[in-house]
């Protein structure tokens, strides 16, 4: 936690240096932004372990504030569903009206102040150019995605399996269980924090995106 | 008292309730579904129609979602948990078959009534005896089934607890998705596809005595029952009950063995409750045996569920270690006897055994397995390794001279091919034990199969609490069925059950008049 705070503190320093943010005041304290009930929540702060269930209410709703309202994520305004100016950090600079590249100028993944890992998953993909088709067949009714989808970009189980087989208790993408149990959206979520779904059953302390 | 017994027979209290005299009682045994037994109203019209509605995608309703499919019925096959599978995909491997193929290869005799024999010795004589039969008779059709039809590989033969020889086939997965996952993919070419997170929230029992469809919970969220949004389907045939045990279900298993509370670990999947089994019993099915509950012997107390140390405890120790206590520095148990009469024995012995190998035992016990599971299990602290004897007991306050008396009986005993001590069966594999390292994992025993479920006939038919005849329109297979295996089940037995009823069920199923 005091790592992940320092870590965003500097980013935060980081971001000062952008050209445009110049009213931007580094006050990374500010950062525990949990959000009126069931609106959504600011993953980088929270220390709420079971947020599942705000899931359904995260980006549902009116239309314009979904988020799934069928139109690529860059013609997205950050606004639309950060509009509460609570949702930013105090000081970051007014959101309104702006783009979501607006939004990659400073938190693109391949930016210093890129907020990978720190926010859902989903706006890491917003901010590397991900649209909501590209996980969602139909972002009218949004469902979770096949594996098949996840690994078109990030490599068949058996490589990302390679990637992991030296983490601690066991490899989280080589179970036993079978392919059922190597289902991507069983643990990355990426509307709301990931959940380790191996500690269902085992003491698998696995630290994930 | 009476209050008590006339709810186990659900119907009682269900007449009571519907009466509104006793509407207090009632409602404390409903237990956490927040609803009084009674039986539900059928719907005026159906939000889907199928010929058969599985419910549960374990080994058993997989078989018999492919059975019925097979045959021609269009299927519903439910799931309430995120992943499909149940305790199934997540079981230890081992399916049993008598007068097998393997067998014959290695020289193994073996019979039908042999493996009768040892289901109803472990069974303790209450199995069901025509139920039985039909699970020894049909053991090696069964493996042969899912060798032709669902191409699963094995990587051999394995010696489990309480049967006479090695007759039980292991999955060259290692694990019960060996066979779930192929069964998963035969239904998907079939056009089948487990609809997950869907609770089968009510069976539907037409006043005119059948069983006529459910009320599901789509993206239900487990364990709330209320989460979900309600949906009917309607069975034109009839509904099998895959549902499993309720191993993973601490208040319903303390009702059935007090003993048996919260604090107990268990190898089960949160899944494993028993809410199917309220509702069937809410619609008049007979729960028969629901208080033997089957302790694992072979888990560990240093990792929760099933784990590694099954691995270790029964594919190595049990065959080619031993089990001691460390109290006494002796054995306390035939390490092949039974899953009952070794957990009973851990447990009599304080819960302080140990199961322990030498490298050489290790290493026969470990062959096929993948060979980073010694550094894993070390890794989370479920076996222990040590460069000497004399280390290891200092380890576990073993009594030395008394251990290494217990070795040097067990090592004449092999020189004679014959366990004197214990009776344990002997393979000519077996070796002495002295080899250093030695390797440990402490034993704790934990819930792992519910013996008890709904009665059922030799055709799965479920038996009506009343009259003592099949419920038209219900089959209840797998563990969710009761009588099967009496007082306690051999290991690799449920494997053969659940199939082989599946499938029953998924071909009677089928073959039933549409009542629409």
């Amino acid at each position: 936690m005091v790592l992940r705070r320092l870590t965003i503190a500097v980013l935060f320093a980081l971001v000062l240096s952008v050209p445009f943010s110049g009213q931007l005041a580094a006050q990374p304290e500010s950062q525990c932004f949990v959000v009126d009930d069931g609106v959504c929540i600011w993953p980088a702060a929270s220390d709420d372990n079971k947020p599942r269930q705000q899931r359904q209410n995260s980006h549902a709703g009116e239309e314009g504030l979904t988020g799934h309202d069928g139109k690529p994520a860059p013609e997205h305004v950050c606004a639309t569903c950060h509009e509460e100016p609570d949702l930013l950090p105090e000081g970051h600079l007014r959101t309104a009206g702006m783009s979501m590249r607006g939004c990659r100028i400073c938190h693109g993944t391949d930016q210093a102040s890129s907020l990978d890992g720190t926010i859902f998953q989903s706006h890491t993909h917003f901010f590397a150019g991900g649209t909501c088709v590209g996980c969602h067949e139909d972002p009218e009714d949004p469902g979770e995605p096949e594996t098949a989808v996840c690994t078109a970009c990030h490599g068949t189980l058996e490589e990302l399996a390679l990637k992991t087989e030296h983490v601690a208790h066991a490899n989280p993408h080589a179970s036993p269980h079978g392919a059922p149990y190597a289902e991507c959206v069983l643990c990355h979520y990426q509307h709301e924090p990931p959940d380790n779904f191996c500690a269902t059953c085992h003491d698998f302390e696995f630290k994930l995106p | 008292m009476s209050e008590q017994s006339k709810n186990k027979i659900g119907k009682a209290v269900t007449r009571r309730a519907m009466l509104g005299a006793g509407a207090a009682a009632g409602a404390a045994f409903a237990l956490g579904s927040g609803a009084e037994a009674a039986p539900q109203a059928m719907p005026e019209s159906w939000d889907e129609e199928v010929d058969v509605i599985i419910v549960g995608t374990g080994f058993a309703g997989l078989a018999a979602a492919i059975e019925a499919t097979k045959a021609g019925a269009s299927v519903a096959l439910l799931e309430k948990m995120r992943t499909p599978g149940g305790n199934s995909i997540i079981s230890g491997g081992v399916i049993a078959a008598a007068g097998s193929p393997l067998q014959a290869e290695e020289g193994i005799e073996d019979s039908v009534q042999t493996l009768i024999d040892d289901m109803m010795k472990a069974g303790l004589n209450l199995n069901h005896p025509e139920l039985v039969r039909i699970i020894a008779e049909k053991s090696v059709e069964t493996v042969q089934w899912t060798i032709d039809e669902l191409g699963v590989e094995y990587r051999g033969l394995a010696h489990m607890g309480g049967h006479a020889v090695p007759r039980s086939y292991a999955l060259a997965a290692g694990s019960g998705s060996g066979i779930v996952v192929p069964q998963l993919d035969k239904l998907k070419e079939m056009g089948v596809e487990p609809r997950t997170r869907t609770l089968m929230k009510h069976l539907l029992r037409d006043p005119d005595g059948r069983v006529k469809g459910v009320i599901v919970h789509e993206k239900y969220r487990h364990p709330d029952l209320d989460s979900g949004t309600p949906k009917s389907i309607k069975a034109r045939k009839a509904v099998i009950m895959a549902t499993g045990g309720f191993g993973n279900d601490p208040s319903f298993r303390k009702l059935q063995d007090p003993r048996l509370g919260g604090e107990l670990d268990t190898t089960n999947h949160p899944g494993a409750t028993a809410q199917p089994l309220r509702e069937a019993m809410n619609i008049g099915c007979t729960l028969v045996q629901p208080s033997w509950i089957q302790l694992g012997p072979w888990t560990s107390p240093d990792e929760r569920g099933f784990g590694y140390a099954p691995h270790f405890v029964q594919g190595v120790a049990a065959s080619y270690g031993l089990w001691v206590d460390t109290q006494t520095g002796k054995r306390f148990v035939n390490e092949l006897a039974d899953r009952k009469t070794r957990a009973d024995a851990i447990l009599a012995a304080g819960n302080k055994c140990i199961a322990f190998s030498d490298a050489d035992g290790y290493v026969k016990g470990s062959t096929g397995r993948p060979t980073d599971n010694l550094d894993k299990m070390k890794e989370a602290g479920v076996l222990l390794e040590y460069p000497s004897l004399e280390e290891m007991a200092a380890a576990h306050n073993i009594p030395l001279d008394a251990l290494k008396e217990t070795i040097e009986t067990f090592n004449a005993g092999v020189d004679a091919g014959e366990d004197s001590e214990m009776g344990r069966y002997m393979s000519d594999k077996v070796g002495k034990i002295g080899t250093a390292p030695f390797y440990v994992v402490r034993l704790s025993p934990k819930v792992h199969h519910t013996m008890g479920g709904c009665a059922i006939n030799e055709k799965a038919e479920a038996i009506d609490v009343v009259s003592g005849e099949p419920i038209v329109g219900l089959y209840v297979v797998g563990e969710a069925a009761g009588g099967v295996h009496g007082a306690s089940r051999l290991g690799s037995c449920a494997y053969a059950d659940c199939l082989t009823f599946g499938r029953i069920a998924g071909q009677n199923a089928a073959a039933v008049e549409s009542w629409s």
